[in-house]
């Protein structure tokens, strides 16, 4: 089998990890060495596939061949599919070539279980070793460890990956037994809490030698799939929120169930729930950077997002008591609660409302939504808008997404996973800066 | 109506800004000659290059200015988009005098806004486009072909990657001669070649990002738009104009084949549009989506688009 065919192969195996992400490492290029890695706090895309899905990372399998049978995965043991099994020397000469024609930011290696997953584990370091030793490679490097594989693989893996994962999966411990046998909940937990322990103890070693060589720098993210097992969006959240506080998760990523396989297990879908894993992307933004708890945005009489707004509008309308927000006296955390203001104009509205009075074109210049930020805030006491009734705001709102979608057609430009990098329009006026 | 016209270079349009700001002239237009288009309505004036008055308007403009709003002021030139008399006004608002006119009324502060909104906004645009090509931007390696570089003066492109890229780009700019000429044609090794076509003209940006990332690699950015060229012979950048490409590198470039590339960068294409589409998801199709990110305006020197 050629390279080309290999690639095809393993490249199409890999493509439903979704994570995508390449900054946040800032490993420096070495004299005579090929790279450094993103120092920016946004993430280098080199390209979109048809599927509108930013390309970043060059992400392969080291092979499809596995032992396991997980029932939601196409590379499951009794899945009847081509098979390839890269050698180290294949998959440095595929990173190093595209890395130095500017195709990529660095290479995303997972894989199959070959055999144990030792085995696999050794395969997986020694790639990513040569390419870091006899390469001289400082691009970025995210490498998926394997679940069972032995601590020490994994402790020196960290050493020259930027960011280490390990997939949880699915949300619950009875989703994983129910779809992969082969796995449990510890063997997977225990690496993750591993490795943040390494990282925790890396950072304070970092704090007295300088010189101590970094591991995943990036930190660890997970991901699991939405959809194929009955878990509600409250216990997904909760469960992502443990993952951010208790285990210093950099990321967690959700996968929209794909019907890859018939099996009695699964549920039956014609099409990955799209816009379940927009809103979780959306609610996961809040939890990380707006100050919301999983409790907040949900409640369990109704634990699943709403499909036809966003969660920041739904828990304002639950909310009304706290609003409106006065633009010129609100505090930063404040203003990042209403609907259709961002971090970005948030922050704008503190240093503009210094040079005088804002009023409500000069909110929409500074980047605010207005469309759905009008019910929820005054400019020195004053509505743009005055409807202090849920349901009638609500409609009101419905009526602008519904109008939206007939101009766009059926295709949403739905944004996902690392593409996901603001939080539903908000930061739109900002692009990049 | 009186119109400045300058050379297009920063250096004349530090110039022409310094004639604004001191001559006394009421000025209704700045404007470079390759834009310039007389009209009946305006008189034009052509702004002689003074390398002592850009001197002069660059020590006042970093004295007053943060790093980050001087930055600004050269992200707005390099946008090419018509910014010269913003840039005057703007200019204008730091004069001590302009300081003092009209205090604090709505209508000044109203003014301030829109002149600052229309300078952050080009400047985010230009640096927009920078990001965009740190990662749009394509290297083919190239077997046959060296460029010469026939100015007698050196220009280099000094840089330092950890600097102030307003100033690092302005030094850049200025001490570039411009009449610099290379031409890519005769055999002297390989190297990396990267045809861009950008909306502003940032080549001068992209560089300390590619210096960093590929400081190992002989590369050549090439703004076929502009015909400006960034050579890095693996020590330094340098900036040229003028730039001449050979036969088989330009039938190469429109997608022939040409004998200037060998086996090894014709599989490294055909695996990178293998992964190109092997990636992407049938399940999730979305090409809408796809262009948003990526408007096919830029598509034209991308491999996986070739
Ligand atoms: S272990 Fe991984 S690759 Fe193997 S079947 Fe399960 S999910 Fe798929």
């Amino acid at each position: 089998m050629d390279l080309l065919e290999k690639l095809g192969i393993l490249a199409s195996a890999a493509k439903y990890d979704v994570s995508c992400a390449s900054s946040g490492s800032n490993r420096k290029n070495t004299p005579g060495g090929l790279g450094n890695s993103a120092e920016a706090a946004m993430g280098i895309c080199h390209s979109w596939s048809a599927d509108g899905r930013c390309i970043s990372l060059l992400k392969i399998l080291y092979t499809n061949c596995c032992s396991h049978d997980c029932a939601y995965c196409i590379n499951r043991r009794s899945n009847d599919l081509p098979r390839a099994v890269f050698t180290p020397e294949e998959v440095r000469k595929l990173t190093i070539g595209f890395y130095r024609r500017n195709y990529i930011e660095g290479l995303f290696l997972s894989s199959g279980v070959l055999k144990t997953a030792d085995y696999t584990m050794e395969l997986l370091l020694r790639t990513v070793k040569d390419l870091r030793l006899k390469d001289n490679f400082n691009g970025y490097i995210h490498l998926k460890v394997i679940p069972g594989a032995d601590r020490r693989l994994v402790r020196e893996a960290g050493f020259y990956a930027d960011r280490l994962s390990v997939n949880i999966e699915l949300p619950s411990e009875r989703g994983l037994r129910l779809l992969a046998p082969g796995k449990d909940k510890e063997a997977i937990l225990q690496p993750m809490a591993y490795i943040n322990e390494r990282i925790v103890a890396n950072q304070e070693e970092k704090k007295k030698f300088k010189r101590a060589k970094a591991f995943s720098p990036a930190g660890q993210s997970t991901q699991l799939i939405v959809g194929a097992t009955p878990e509600s969006d409250l216990q997904i959240l909760r469960l992502s929120e443990g993952l951010y506080k208790k285990m210093g998760l950099k990321r967690v990523y959700y996968s929209a169930f794909i019907p890859v396989a018939k099996n009695p297990l699964l549920p039956a879908i014609d099409a990955p729930p799209l816009r379940r894993e927009h809103r979780l992307y959306q609610a996961d933004w809040l939890l990380r950077f707006y100050g919301f708890s999983a409790d907040e945005l949900l409640e369990t009489p109704a634990p699943f997002l709403d499909e036809d707004l966003d969660p920041k509008t739904v828990w304002a309308l639950r909310n009304l008591d706290f609003f409106p927000v006065e633009i010129h006296r609100a505090s930063y955390r404040m203003l990042l609660r209403v609907p259709g203001i961002g971090e970005q104009s948030a922050r704008r509205i503190i240093s503009a409302r210094r040079w005088g009075t804002l009023g409500f074109p000069e909110l929409a210049k500074l980047g605010v939504v207005m469309k759905r930020a009008r019910y929820f805030i005054t400019c020195r006491g004053s509505f743009l808008e005055r409807l202090d009734n849920e349901e009638r705001i609500r409609a009101r709102l419905l009526a602008g997404v519904k109008k939206k979608e007939s101009l766009a057609g059926r295709q949403l430009p739905l944004n996902f996973a690392a593409g996901l990098e603001s939080y539903g329009g908000e930061t739109d006026a900002d692009l990049c800066l | 109506m009186l119109t400045y016209v300058y050379d297009g270079s920063l250096e004349g349009l530090f110039t022409a800004l310094y004639e604004g700001l001191f001559s006394g002239e009421e000025v209704a237009e700045i404007t470079n000659n390759r834009r310039y288009r007389p009209s009946l309505f305006s008189t034009a004036k052509v702004i002689a290059t003074d390398p002592e008055k850009a001197r002069k308007l660059r020590r006042f403009l970093q004295k007053r200015l943060s790093r980050q709003a001087f930055q600004n002021l050269v992200y707005c030139y390099l946008s090419e988009s018509g910014m010269e008399k913003t840039i005057l006004s703007y200019i204008r608002l730091l004069m001590p005098a302009g300081r003092k006119a009209g205090g604090n009324s709505h209508a000044r502060s109203r003014e301030i806004m829109a002149v600052l909104g229309a300078i952050t906004q080009t400047a985010r645009k230009v640096a927009y486009e920078v990001h965009r090509f740190h990662g749009f931007l394509r290297f083919r390696q190239v077997r046959v072909g060296t460029w010469k570089n026939a100015c007698p003066n050196t220009c280099t492109s000094a840089h330092t990657p950890d600097g102030d890229p307003g100033a690092e780009v302005a030094d850049t700019l200025l001490s570039s001669c411009g009449n610099t000429h290379a031409s890519i044609d005769e055999c002297d090794g390989d190297f990396y070649y990267a045809p861009i076509e950008p909306d502003h003209n940032i080549l001068a940006l992209l560089v300390p990002h590619f210096t960093a990332r590929f400081a190992g690699q002989k590369w050549f950015i090439h703004d076929r738009r502009r015909n400006l060229g960034a050579y890095y012979d693996g020590r330094e950048c340098r900036l040229v104009s003028g730039v001449e490409i050979s036969d088989q590198l330009a039938a190469s470039l429109q997608g022939r084949k040409a004998g200037s590339e060998d086996e090894e960068e014709m599989l490294c294409r055909e695996l990178w549009q293998e992964y190109f589409t092997s990636t992407a998801l049938e399940e999730r199709k979305n090409e809408k989506l796809q262009k948003q990110h990526m408007p096919v305006r830029y598509w034209k020197y991308l491999t996986e688009f070739e």
